[in-house]
């Protein structure tokens, strides 16, 4: 029975999120201290650049992990992906608003509604079979959807959303 | 319903399931590829991915080329480049999507060739900025090599649209062919399925079918032998009843039974066998207790058969004979009893009984008469023998004993003066003469039967009377103690004929007795016993030996040196004319006592004459 485990992992998560968030994040971002693999712009309330918030490897790794076992068009088999959840990643940083355009180091963009980050466990993957992803691996972050929790996110627009690569999220 | 059918159908059906099963894994597997490849919406997709192709490799085409021309370098930038352009590679070789990629017109040699020309040039890249401008020179030639034939491969993504269609038909085609599968393999399940069920059914309705005719057979079996039970039952001879022994009650009975309570059928139903049957049987047990008994035995296995005293209800007891069987009965204590009614033959077997008994008297009876028949005969032979010695003999000797008799009386007168002695011998002789006289006498009295001249007589008075005149020896003593108080109907003269007898024959037989000494003393005594009148002359002399005693009454014996031995005879003849009869009383001590028991008079009976009976009358 892996549900009844996950569900327990997904209220500690809820829980965590809805609890420690909002003394966890201190007004300003801590600047990165290693080489900067994320950038988020836009409309946030707490940066550490005046691009706005700047992540490096650490950082994200220091955001509470989710680990997500999907099927993806782009691998075989069922693979394990982790890292921060989404929605975690602008709460770390007060993002507001309708969406997020995501942006890859390969020059591919897509717009994505905050709802989708919401609604489902989508995360931001720094591992790909406990692996760090290089960018050959289509790393080093990677949005990953819960598509085989979910058969309904097997779409073109999910798949298309589905950025690796991703270098940097602009909220609008 | 042919077996070889039935084998066929199921190995029908086990097709059926195979292909079925074939069928749903085909559709199945089918289902899910397809549901895959069109949620991902694959046409489109892989056009996009040639276009990324594409791009990317003008990207890492440009960004080299700034290395060459020496114009704003990025070295980290071109690495990226580089990393962005292999990963692109990699996914062409990786998942669903890089599979269809691959499956585009020269996709796998395009593919195969950049991941070489990648690899050759890794180092050169790596090295930036300090590789030459040679190598990034070559590095970028050939890439430019490559863009045309990734440009066909966009082209051919494009196209592949209509391959896709048509792969879309082919899927379609082989999606219907895999459901045929399906529906055939349903079809031929379905199929078997009710042919079996059919035969099944068949089956089992010929089955049915069988079973009910054997069921009626057997029922009309069972009737028929119920009818037969009942008649044997209803009509048998018989009582019968079926007792349950736990409810102590009757379950069935016959009519016979019925009859025999004398109550319905149904009241029977309603009784047990106490009710039927006096409280105690004739052997004084209680019937309830023998009913247990015999009930137990019968339950036990054994078929008790007995005799038993029923009471119907109107009180009558009838002696029946009863059997009692247990009859087999699954959880119940049956026991079957049959009851014959015995009275009939209890009252045959009583007169049997008594019919033996009388028969056994009469024989004895008339073997006695008989005896006696034999015995008179007897005596009537000797009696003829002395009648007709007595006829001659009395009339020759009378003639001379009467001239000796008167001539001794003469001479006794004419020569007593003389000599006195001649008057003793004359008294001798007329004695002796006498005495001849009265054996002549007896002898014709004996013979020659006369009519009895009864009269009523007191008959104490009548004994006293006689006796006083009857004369005994000096050395005797009578005593003549009669105290009947009868009066009795005899001949007076003929019956103290008897007494004189009796009374001569005690007298004589105790005065011969050798050696007698004491008082010679004869009892005479008389009194009624019951109907009768019992005289008794008892005397003490020395008795009569045991040998003796059979034939004191037989005329002509006699143990005395005098007389011809008729006197008891004589006795025994007057009293049996008198309808009486005389015994010797069995020894006892000594002496000997006559009896003779004689009846006593009528009341309002009028002097008769009696007439001997039997006997021979000599001329």
């Amino acid at each position: 029975m892996p549900r009844a485990p996950r569900k327990a992992y997904w209220a500690l998560a809820t829980i965590l999120a809805v609890v420690a968030a909002p003394p966890a994040y201190p007004e300003s971002l801590p600047p990165p201290a290693g080489r900067v693999i994320l950038t988020v712009s836009g409309a946030l309330s707490r940066t550490n650049d005046e691009a706005g918030a700047r992540f490096d490897r650490a950082m994200l790794e220091a955001l509470p992990q989710h680990a997500l076992l999907t099927e993806t068009p782009w691998t075989d088999g069922i693979t394990r992906f982790e890292g921060p959840l989404a929605r975690n990643v602008l709460a770390a940083v007060g993002a507001s608003g309708e969406s997020v355009r995501a942006s890859a180091i390969n020059d591919y963009a897509v717009n994505i509604p905050l709802a989708d980050f919401e609604q489902y466990d989508v995360i931001v993957a720094l591992t790909r079979d406990g692996a760090p992803m290089r960018v050959r691996d289509k790393g080093p972050l990677w949005i990953i959807y819960p598509w085989s929790d979910h058969p309904q996110l097997r779409s073109e627009v999910h798949h298309s959303r589905s950025i690796w690569q991703l270098k940097a999220l602009h909220v609008e | 319903m042919k077996p070889r059918f039935i084998r066929l159908a199921y190995a029908a059906l086990g097709a059926g399931i195979l292909i079925s099963a074939v069928g749903v894994y085909g559709v199945v597997s089918g289902m899910r590829e397809a549901a895959y490849r069109a949620q991902s919406e694959f046409r489109d997709n892989i056009v996009w991915f040639a276009a990324q192709f594409n791009g990317e490799l003008a990207a890492l085409t440009d960004a080299l080329h700034d290395h060459v021309t020496g114009v704003q370098p990025d070295s980290q930038a071109t690495v990226e480049r580089f990393d962005v352009f292999w990963s692109r590679l990699d996914s062409a070789r990786e998942g669903a999507l890089g599979r269809s990629f691959l499956r585009l017109p020269g996709a796998a040699e395009t593919v195969a060739d950049a991941a070489a020309t990648l690899r050759e040039f890794e180092s050169t890249v790596l090295a930036l900025p300090n590789a030459t401008s040679d190598e990034v020179g070559r590095f970028v030639g050939a890439l430019r090599a490559l863009k045309p034939r990734l440009n066909e491969l966009t082209l051919a993504a494009l196209a592949s649209r209509n391959v896709d269609v048509a792969a879309e038909h082919r899927a379609q085609r082989e999606g219907a062919t895999r459901l045929t599968v399906l529906l055939l393999g349903m079809l031929v399940l379905g199929t078997s399925l009710v042919a079996l069920l059919l035969l099944e059914r068949a089956k089992v309705a010929a089955l049915g079918r069988t079973l009910a005719m054997r069921v009626a057979e057997r029922t009309a079996d069972l009737a028929e032998s119920e009818d037969r039970y009942r008649t044997l039952v209803t009509h048998a001879p018989e009582a019968i009843v079926v007792l349950d022994a736990e409810q102590g009650k009757f379950i069935e009975a016959n009519e016979n039974a019925a009859r025999l309570f004398g109550v319905s059928r149904e009241r029977v139903l309603e009784c047990g066998p106490g009710d039927f049957s006096p409280p105690l049987q004739p052997d004084g047990r209680a019937s309830a207790e023998l009913v247990a008994e015999r009930v137990a035995a019968a339950l036990a296995g054994e078929v008790p058969i007995f005799e038993w005293l029923h009471q119907n209800v109107s009180g009558e007891r009838i002696p029946c004979e009863i059997r009692l069987v247990r009859l087999p009965a699954a959880g119940r204590s049956l026991v079957r009893g049959s009851i014959t009614d015995i009275s009939v033959r209890k009252r045959h077997e009583l007169e049997l009984a008594r019919h033996r008994e009388r028969l056994e008297e009469l024989v004895e009876e008339r073997t006695r008469e008989l005896e006696t028949a034999q015995r008179d005969l007897l005596r009537a032979e000797r009696l003829a023998a002395i009648g007709q010695l007595t006829g001659t003999v009395s009339h020759e000797l009378r003639n001379p004993l009467a001239t000796i008799h008167t001539s001794s009386v003469v001479l006794a007168k004419r020569l007593g003066d003389q000599d006195p002695s001649v008057v003793r011998i004359a008294e001798r002789i007329t004695r002796n003469v006498e005495r001849c006289v009265g054996i002549i006498q007896d002898l014709l009295d004996y013979t020659r039967v006369r009519d009895l001249e009864l009269r009523r007589v007191d008959f104490d008075a009548w004994l006293r009377a006689t006796v006083a005149d009857i004369e005994v020896p000096d050395a005797v003593t009578v005593n003549c103690d009669p105290r009947s108080g009868a009066r009795v109907l005899i001949d007076p003269e003929r019956l103290r004929q008897v007494m004189v007898n009796l009374i001569d024959n005690a007298a004589l037989s105790m005065i011969e007795a050798p050696g007698a000494e004491g008082p010679l003393r004869i009892d005479i005594t008389a009194a009624t016993d019951g109907e009768r009148l019992r005289l008794r002359v008892a005397d003490s002399g020395p008795g009569i030996a045991e040998e003796r005693r059979e034939s004191v009454f037989e005329p002509l014996y006699s143990t005395r040196a005098f007389g011809v031995g008729l006197g008891l005879p004589l006795v025994r003849q007057i009293v049996e004319q008198h309808g009486g009869r005389v015994e010797l009383e069995p020894a006892a001590g000594h002496g000997a006592a006559f009896v003779v028991w004689l009846a006593l008079a009528p009341a309002e009976v009028a002097p008769q004459t009696a007439s001997r009976s039997g006997g021979t009358t000599p001329a």
